[in-house]
């Protein structure tokens, strides 16, 4: 059972999230200030903090940048719609994802369960599947309903890093540093570029993309399968 | 208007001094003429010289008398004779000369009237044309200056300070007694100062601009060289003037005044239709929000399961609804007040795809026509355009009907980008206000801002947005934007090739 940890001064707001996530069988640990959380995580170590950025004593990107690595959960962000920036500052200075408020409770549980099951570490398996998509690894073939895809090394490198972790957000710089490098990570157009033609590889129709989601001014994602009941 | 160089006073010429001259120079001429051919003529004769040169009169008698009546150079008179010829002489020549001097007269009367006709012709056609206050006020300044040789102003009463002079137009310099006259020329009426009865004296000729019979302000003139000149003559036509240009600024300031009061009613309107979306479109949803929740919270056992799921779907939809208007008036008032756009180049096709993914569950079943041109970059905000395109698909499944149409192409030096539905179209006379705040074309709930976001975003981008009802039914959308850097996308993708690819097992 997880231990999950909100951070938000207002109090409807947690009350809220508390209600839903215990219904939903987490338990649940409360922090109105980046200095409550912070004794909070050193306290109860929850396995993931619903972090807002706006905070009475400083903002949430302190409570990421004041956490050791080894001591920080997995993080999801809160925040406004508007505020891309922020997001994208959040997701780089190590938050695993954002919410973008006000969310449905079906989006803030599937977010959690992304984020929990990086921390259990994705089992390194040779060959990943996401919906219809199936990345053999050591052979380097892509099918996407059994249907064998041509890529080149870019298409391939950039499928793979967001089949690792489907339905979590990646931004332009994390995507850009993992598939070309530290170097490359302001050139956003490269990733657009190849990106459009890995949709048109995957996708049935790549203006209206199933699979490989656009998060408008942050990055991309691929989309987590609706989980089978 | 060619009587430039009028002088200010074209009065009647009576005999001046200049006629005279020309009527002794005549007589002396005949006088001179009669005397070469006082050898080979008979006076009879001689007499007729007289006659020609028309200038007659006592002088010519007199002239006659003294030259060639024997005895001569003698006014004394030997024959009798010559008695009777002197009265027909005289009366004849009285009635020739006053003859020809009435025409000449009515000729020139009718030269001047026609010139003047033309004039007020002339200044009527261009003070009509006249939008402003200053406007007519600068037409009248430079009729007057031409029409005549005089500087002139045009001074305008100010309706909040009672007693107070505006000069309008023109660059006569008026000292304090010349403001009197044109003070006392509003409070009467009438015209006064310079030429005329009342203040004569005065260096400046007022004459008052009436607007119906309130005195608007006057026109101040003053003769240019010749400042001892009485202005008489000019003064029916400076009236005239007058008259026109009170009526001018009398119907300018109307119409400023409506134009003013328009824009009040607007402003008002404005702040009404915003107090109406926020009572309307935010409390509307918040009533469903709190009756349907009180009802969940107050007597769950009454409800049954139906009835349950039903308030909740209320509470849920209704809260979206909330979540769109209070975000679209929050995307507005940033874009408004001056948000930069952060462009980069971005393929057409992510955009549309972002805009469309964002809006699945509102686009449900639909169908979707895509035409977009492929490899079209875009330089815009991502985030930004993202929304104008969520506003319009949004605006064409909401007002209007499936397929909803989405083309996108370079055209020339720019990109065009359609959202077309087919629905009922645009109401008529509504047109391009479709954009304005808070208007909406139908009664689906929207508080009519999502529009008015797009054109915010689009003009932001330089770019413009129109909407039209299409061939065939349905209302059409069309953005034009700049598409700058066409080529900057493609050197990086030259560049991509080079650049070294991590390895898949790091």
């Amino acid at each position: 059972m997880s231990i999950i940890l909100i951070v938000d001064d207002d109090l409807q707001l947690r009350r809220l999230l508390r209600t839903t996530l215990a219904g939903h069988g987490h338990t649940v640990a409360e922090a109105g200030s980046v200095a409550e959380a912070i004794a909070a995580v050193d306290r109860i170590r929850p396995s993931l903090m619903l972090l807002d950025l706006g905070l009475p004593d400083g903002d949430g990107l302190d409570v990421l940048r004041k956490l050791s690595v080894d001591h920080r959960p997995p993080v999801i962000v809160l925040s406004a719609r508007g505020q891309e920036g922020d997001k994208v500052t959040a997701l780089d200075a190590g938050a695993d994802d954002y919410l973008t408020k006000p969310f449905g409770a079906s989006e803030l549980l599937a977010r959690i369960r992304v984020a929990l099951r990086r921390v259990g570490g994705a089992p390194a398996v040779d060959v990943i599947e996401v919906g219809p998509i199936k990345i053999d690894q050591p052979r380097h073939v892509v099918t996407v309903d059994g249907r064998e895809v041509h890529l080149t090394p870019i298409e391939f490198r950039l499928l793979l890093e967001l089949a690792r972790q489907p339905g979590r957000v990646l931004t332009y710089r994390k995507l850009l540093a993992e598939v070309w490098g530290p170097n490359a990570v302001d050139e956003t157009h490269y990733l657009r570029v190849h990106m459009g033609a890995l949709r048109r590889k995957i996708e049935a129709d790549p203006a209206r993309p199933r699979w490989l989601l656009t998060e408008a001014g942050v990055g991309y994602r691929l989309r987590e399968p609706a989980p089978t009941a | 208007m060619d009587a430039t160089s009028s002088p200010l006073t074209i009065a009647p010429q009576r005999a001046t001094a200049a006629a005279y001259g020309r009527a002794v120079f005549a007589i002396a001429s005949a006088t001179a003429i009669g005397m070469a051919l006082a050898g080979y003529a008979t006076t009879a004769e001689i007499t007729m010289l007289y006659l020609i040169s028309i200038m007659l009169a006592s002088l010519a008698v007199a002239a006659f008398d003294f030259c060639f009546v024997p005895p001569r150079f003698a006014f004394a008179v030997s024959d009798l004779r010559y008695l009777m010829t002197f009265a027909v002489m005289f009366a004849a020549g009285l009635v020739i000369s006053t003859l020809t001097t009435r025409l000449r007269r009515q000729e020139h009367d009718a030269v001047l009237r026609e010139r003047d006709t033309a004039a007020l012709l002339a200044f009527t056609r261009d003070i009509a044309a006249a939008v402003a206050p200053r406007d007519a006020a600068a037409v009248t300044v430079a009729h007057l200056e031409a029409c005549f040789s005089v500087t002139a102003s045009v001074l305008v009463t100010d309706p909040h300070t009672p007693g107070a002079l505006a000069t309008l137009a023109g660059q006569l310099a008026l000292a304090p007694a010349d403001l009197e006259v044109v003070r006392w020329a509003v409070d009467h009426g009438q015209s006064g100062g310079h030429g005329t009865e009342t203040l004569g004296d005065a260096q400046i000729l007022a004459v008052p601009l009436l607007s119906g019979r309130d005195p608007v302000g006057a026109i101040a003139v003053q003769a240019r060289h010749d400042p001892g000149h009485r202005g008489g003559a000019a003064l029916p036509l400076i009236e005239a003037m007058a008259r026109q240009a009170g009526l001018a600024l009398g119907r300018v300031k109307f119409a400023d005044q409506a134009r003013e009061a328009a824009l009040r009613a607007r402003t008002e309107e404005t702040r009404n239709a915003l107090l109406s979306a926020v009572s309307h479109d935010l409390r509307t949803p918040l009533s469903v929000i709190i009756g349907a929740a009180t009802s969940l919270r107050d007597d769950p056992e009454r409800l049954s399961a139906a009835a349950r799921r039903e308030l909740v779907g209320s509470i849920v939809e209704d809260a979206q609804r909330l979540e769109r208007v209070l975000g679209n008036l929050l995307q507005l008032t940033r874009v408004e007040s001056g948000l930069v756009p952060s462009r980069e180049l971005i393929p057409i096709e992510e955009l549309v795809g972002g805009a469309l993914t964002q809006l699945e569950d509102a686009i449900g079943e639909r169908e979707i026509h895509l035409d977009l041109a492929a490899d079209l970059v875009v330089p815009v905000d991502a985030v930004l355009f993202e929304q104008v395109l969520i506003n319009l698909i949004d605006n064409a499944v909401k007002h209007g009907a499936p397929p909803i149409e989405l083309r996108a192409r370079r055209d020339g030096a720019a990109v065009v980008i359609e959202v077309r539905d087919h629905g009922p179209g645009v109401p008529a006379g509504l047109g391009q206000r479709l954009f304005d705040k808070f208007v909406r074309a139908s009664t689906a709930p929207g508080a009519g801002l999502g529009l008015a976001v797009a054109r915010a975003i689009v003009e932001a981008h330089g770019g413009s947005i129109v909407v039209a009802n299409a061939p065939g039914g349905g209302a059409r959308f069309s953005i034009e934007l700049p598409a700058e850097h066409p080529a900057a996308i493609r050197p990086h993708i030259d560049e991509l090739a080079g650049l070294p690819v991590r390895d898949v097992a790091s």
